[in-house]
C-alpha cells in the first residue's frame, strides 16, 4: 500500500470530500497506474483519505492511502499522480507501508488548523482577542447551538472540543480532537472568538496520531 | 487589436464562494478547460447556458462548441452557466456582474454572447442571465459597438419568435460551422470599422442566420399572424445548417472534466445525429434529419482518447436513438473489449421498446441493475398509431420479458396524456398495460425467482404540440381536461399495487405549449414574467403560476389563445420562415395520416416517404455496415 501526503490550495478548498476522492480516481486512470480495484457490484479504485475537511479550507498536509495491483515506486506514483491533477492538488511524498496498516480513518485522531488573520489588527483587537483566547481556554463549558438543515438544533460544548489554542501574532492555532460522537468545527471556535465580518484565511495544517501519553506523529 | 478585461477572481473567491452551497460548481479551471489569452483573440465570445452548471455542462452541443471555436487561435470561447439563487442574491448585493467560469470575465466585456436554446422554460433564466451581465434586455436598446453581440441557436431556435425582441441574430440548426462563418463575418466587420447595423445586415445573407429585426410580422384583426414582411436584404426563409461529414466533422475527445458532480458525469461519443423513426410529436426527429452515422472506427478511436484524456470510467454513447445505430451490437462489443479490464462501463442514453435493445441494455449492466426504461408513449396500439411510434404490444411484452430475465426488478415506463385523438380509453390502456406487465412479473418463475415483487413507475408528461412536427397544428388539451385525464389515471392506479404513478406539471407543460407554438408578441409576457420574479420555471421549487399568469394580463395576452387554438391549414405560422428542410406538406400529409391512424415507416426500413429533407439540403441519410463501410442511402 502507497501512503501519501498531499496538499489542496487555492480555489480547490471549495471542493467537497466527494469531489476530492473522484479526482483522484479520475486522476489515476489518467495517469495510467494500476490502480486495484473494490470487489462487488460498483468496483471503485482503492484509494481512501483521512477525515473529511471542511469546505472552503485548504489542506496543507492532507493524508491518502492507495493500493495498486502491480508495484510501482512511490516516487513515481508521486510524479505520474502531479502529472494528471490540476495545478491546486499536489503529492507531496508517497512511501510504501504494510498492508496490514490500520485505516487512516482509524489511525487520525487530532487535526491541526491555522486561521489566519489580515496582518494589521488594532491592538484593541489583539487584547480583546488575547482575553478571549484565555476566557476560553480557562473555562469547563462553552455552549453553543449548532444549526443542522433539515434536523433539529444541536447543543455543543466547544470548549470541550477544542484541545489547545494560541496566538502567534496574527495567526490563530487550534488543536482539534476527533471524537466518538463528532467533532467540533474549526468555524465553530472561529466564530465564537472573532468579532463578526473579520475575515480570516482557514487551512487544515496537519493530521495527526496522537497516543494517550500525548506523544504525536504523522500516520 | 489588444483588448483587455478585468478578472473578477478576487471579488467571486472572496466575497462569493465561500458563503454559497455547493461552491464547486462555480469553479472554472477543471481539467482540460481551455483558459486563452484574451489580449490575443481577435474576438472573445462567452456561451449562456440558462441554467444549472450540473445541466449545462451535461450538454454536448456546449462542449462541441467549445472545441470549435478555441481550436481557432485567433477566437476564445468561455462558459457562463446560470447561478443558484443564492449567488445571484450575493452578486446583487455585491454589485458582482454575471461572470465566465474560465476567468471569472464579466460577460459584457466578450465581443459576443451566444445562449443556448435548450427547452421554452428556461426563456426567463436567459433574461435574469442577461440583466446580471449587466446588458439591456431588448435588442433595440443594444444598438451599437458598445455592447456584446448577443446572439442564440439550438432546438428552440426552430421557433424563435418569443425571443425575438432580445436577440440580435438567431443561428438556425448545427453550428459548428456556421458559428465560425459568423465570428469571421464579425472581425471582418469590426476590423473594416462597420456599424452594428450593417454587420447585420451580412449576416442576414450567411445561410443559417436569422436577423429577427429584418423581419416584421403583421396581424390580422382576430390576432392571428397574417405575414412576415421581410427585407430585401435578408432571404423569405432561413434553411437550417446541417453537418454532412460527421466523421470530420471536429469532436471534443479533450472533454472537460468538472470538479463538481453533474447529471451525465461521463465521457462522451456522438454515435449519429437524426432519427428518421417519425414520431409525429417529436420534433427532435424533425429538425436533426437527416440521419448520419459515424464510422465505428472513428467512433473507436474518438472514445479511447476521451476516456484517456478524462480518466472517466464511465462511457455515454450519445444520440437521439443509439439502439438504432447500424453497428451498434459490434460496436458495444469492440469498445467492452477495449476498456473493460480498465473499469470502464459503456451507457446508453435511452432504449427502444423492444427485446433488442434490452439485450443490448443487459450487455452492457454487467455490474449494476438499476431501473430499465422504455417508453411506449401511449395506452393503446390506436393512439400509438396515431403517434406513429412504431412499437407493438407483443414489442413491449418482449422488451419486458427479456428485461425480466435479465433479472431487472424495476421497470420505467413513460407515457404520454393529452395526445390527438385520444379518449379515456387510451389513458386507461396505460393501466391495462401496467397491470399486464405486473402479471408477467409474477409469472417470472424458475431458478432465477427474485425475492423481491416487481416495481413499475409510470411517468405521464403532459403532450406539448411543437413547431415542425406533424401535431404543429393540434390544440394542446386545456388546463380543465388535463386535470380530468389526470384524475382518472390517478384513479386507475390507485388500486394496481407495485406501481407508481408519477404525473408532469400541468400549468408548466400549458406554458410550454404557449411558447413552443408563439409568436412574437410573447416577448412581452416575457419580459414581464422577469420583472415579476419568474426565473428557473422548470425548478418545481421556483416555479409560479400566478406569477405568469399576472404577466399575460400586464401583456395583454391570452395563453389559452396559444396553447389551446387549432391551427388553420392556410394559416400563417409564427416559424413559417424558418426551415427545417422537411416540407410542410409533408408534415401536413402526416397529420391527416394521424387521424386516420395510419402509420408511416422510418426510410431505413421502408421506401422513402418524401420528407424533402434529402432534396432540401442536398444530402442524404448515411448510414454504416458491420463491415466498418459506410454507405450512403439514397
Amino acid at each position: 500500500m502507497i501512503r501519501f501526503v498531499y496538499q489542496v490550495s487555492g480555489v480547490l478548498k471549495f471542493l467537497s470530500h466527494l469531489d476530492l476522492l473522484k479526482l483522484f480516481n479520475r486522476a489515476l486512470l489518467r495517469a495510467g497506474l494500476p490502480a486495484a480495484y473494490s470487489e462487488g457490484f460498483n468496483p471503485h479504485p482503492k484509494i481512501s483519505f483521512g477525515p473529511p475537511r471542511g469546505v472552503g479550507q485548504e489542506g496543507r498536509r492532507e493524508q491518502g492511502d492507495l493500493q495498486l495491483k502491480a508495484e510501482v515506486a512511490p516516487d513515481e506514483v508521486c510524479r505520474r499522480l502531479n502529472l494528471a491533477l490540476p495545478e491546486n492538488v499536489r503529492v507531496l511524498s508517497a512511501r510504501n507501508v504494510p498492508d496490514t496498516e490500520p485505516a487512516l480513518m482509524a489511525q487520525i485522531n487530532l487535526a491541526v488548523y491555522e486561521a489566519e488573520l489580515p496582518q494589521r489588527l488594532s491592538a484593541d483587537l489583539r487584547a480583546e482577542l488575547a482575553a478571549k483566547s484565555a476566557d476560553f481556554l480557562a473555562a469547563d463549558k462553552i455552549e453553543i447551538v449548532r444549526r443542522r438543515p433539515k434536523k433539529r438544533d444541536k447543543v455543543i460544548n466547544l470548549r470541550a472540543g477544542v484541545q489547545n489554542l494560541d496566538w502567534q501574532d496574527n495567526i490563530l492555532h487550534l488543536e482539534i480532537p476527533f471524537a466518538e460522537g463528532g467533532s467540533v468545527k474549526p468555524t465553530e471556535v472561529l466564530q465564537y472568538l472573532l468579532p463578526p465580518g473579520l475575515p480570516y484565511r482557514l487551512a487544515r495544517v496537519a493530521l495527526l496520531i496522537q497516543a494517550v501519553d500525548g506523544q504525536r506523529r504523522e500516520p | 487589436m489588444y483588448k483587455t478585461a478585468k478578472s473578477w477572481a478576487a471579488e467571486v473567491e472572496s466575497q462569493l464562494l465561500p458563503y454559497v452551497d455547493k461552491p464547486a460548481q462555480y469553479l472554472g479551471g477543471e481539467y482540460n478547460s481551455i483558459e486563452k489569452d484574451w489580449r490575443r483573440a481577435a474576438a472573445t465570445m462567452a456561451l449562456l447556458f440558462p441554467d444549472l452548471y450540473e445541466i449545462g455542462m451535461s450538454h454536448l452541443g456546449m462542449r462541441i462548441l467549445y472545441e470549435v471555436v478555441n481550436s481557432r487561435p485567433e477566437y476564445l470561447l468561455e462558459r457562463v452557466f446560470a447561478p443558484a439563487a443564492d449567488l445571484e442574491d450575493l452578486m446583487r448585493q455585491q454589485n458582482i456582474p454575471l461572470f465566465s467560469w474560465e476567468n471569472y470575465h464579466a460577460v459584457r466585456d466578450f465581443d459576443v454572447v451566444g445562449v443556448t436554446l435548450q427547452y421554452e422554460m428556461s426563456f426567463t433564466n436567459i433574461l435574469n442571465m442577461l440583466e446580471l451581465a449587466g446588458l439591456p434586455l431588448l435588442a433595440a436598446e443594444r444598438e451599437g459597438w458598445q455592447w456584446p453581440l448577443v446572439v442564440a441557436g439550438g432546438p428552440c431556435a426552430y421557433n424563435p419568435e418569443p425571443l425575438a425582441d432580445f436577440f440580435d441574430l438567431f443561428i438556425i440548426g448545427e453550428g459548428e460551422q456556421v458559428e465560425l462563418e459568423l465570428l469571421d463575418l464579425y472581425t471582418s466587420c469590426r476590423a473594416a470599422n462597420l456599424s452594428k447595423d450593417e454587420f447585420l445586415r451580412r449576416a442576414a445573407s450567411l445561410a443559417g442566420i436569422y436577423v429577427p429585426k429584418l423581419y416584421q410580422p403583421v396581424y390580422a384583426e382576430d390576432g392571428r399572424l397574417q405575414a412576415m414582411l421581410v427585407d430585401e436584404a435578408a432571404p423569405e426563409r432561413i434553411l437550417k445548417r446541417v453537418v454532412q461529414d460527421m466523421d470530420g466533422a471536429p469532436f471534443p475527445t479533450n472533454q472537460i472534466v468538472p470538479f463538481a458532480q453533474i447529471v451525465h458525469d461521463r465521457a462522451v461519443i456522438e454515435v449519429m445525429r437524426g432519427c428518421n423513426r417519425g414520431c409525429r410529436f417529436c420534433q427532435a426527429g424533425v429538425i436533426y434529419r437527416p440521419v448520419r452515422e459515424k464510422s465505428p472506427e472513428v467512433l473507436r478511436e474518438q472514445a479511447a482518447k476521451a476516456l484517456a484524456a478524462t480518466g472517466y470510467d464511465e462511457l455515454g454513447m450519445i444520440s437521439l436513438s443509439t439502439a438504432d445505430y447500424s453497428c451498434v451490437g459490434s460496436l458495444i462489443d469492440q469498445l467492452l473489449a477495449e476498456h473493460s479490464q480498465d473499469g470502464v462501463s459503456v451507457s446508453l442514453p435511452s432504449l427502444r421498446v423492444d427485446a433488442v435493445s434490452v439485450g443490448l441494455a443487459e450487455k452492457l449492466q454487467t455490474v449494476r441493475k438499476g431501473g430499465l426504461t422504455l417508453a411506449p408513449e401511449a395506452g393503446t396500439q390506436r393512439l400509438r398509431d396515431i403517434i406513429n411510434k412504431g412499437v407493438s404490444e407483443e414489442d413491449i411484452f418482449a422488451a419486458v420479458q427479456a428485461a425480466l430475465a435479465a433479472g431487472w426488478n424495476t421497470i420505467k415506463l413513460y407515457f404520454m396524456a393529452g395526445l390527438p385523438y385520444e379518449t379515456d380509453d387510451d389513458l386507461r390502456g396505460i393501466a391495462r398495460l401496467a397491470r399486464q406487465i405486473l402479471a408477467l412479473g409474477r409469472a417470472r418463475g424458475g431458478e432465477d425467482k427474485p425475492r423481491r415483487p416487481l416495481n413499475i413507475t409510470v411517468s405521464v408528461a403532459f403532450f406539448v404540440p411543437k413547431a415542425h412536427t406533424p401535431f404543429q397544428w393540434f390544440g394542446q388539451n386545456s388546463r380543465a381536461e388535463l386535470l380530468r385525464k389526470r384524475e382518472l389515471l390517478l384513479a386507475e392506479f390507485k388500486h394496481l399495487r407495485g406501481t407508481k404513478l408519477n404525473c408532469h406539471d400541468i400549468e408548466l407543460s400549458f406554458l410550454e405549449g404557449v411558447f413552443s407554438r408563439g409568436d412574437r408578441r410573447l416577448g412581452k409576457v416575457l419580459l414581464a414574467a422577469h420583472n415579476l420574479g419568474c426565473k428557473f420555471d422548470s425548478w418545481h421549487e421556483h416555479f409560479s403560476y400566478d406569477r405568469w399568469l399576472q404577466a399575460f394580463e400586464q401583456a395583454g395576452l391570452d395563453p389559452a389563445w396559444y396553447a389551446e387554438r387549432f391551427l388553420q391549414p392556410q394559416e400563417c405560422l409564427p416559424w413559417a420562415h424558418i426551415d427545417c428542410g422537411v416540407s410542410q406538406k409533408w408534415l401536413w400529409l402526416e397529420w391527416q395520416k394521424a387521424g386516420r391512424a395510419e402509420k408511416t415507416l422510418d426510410c431505413r426500413q421502408g421506401p422513402c416517404n418524401g420528407c424533402g429533407i434529402c432534396q432540401a439540403l442536398g444530402c442524404d441519410n448515411h448510414y454504416c455496415n458491420d463491415s466498418g463501410q459506410s454507405e450512403v442511402v439514397s
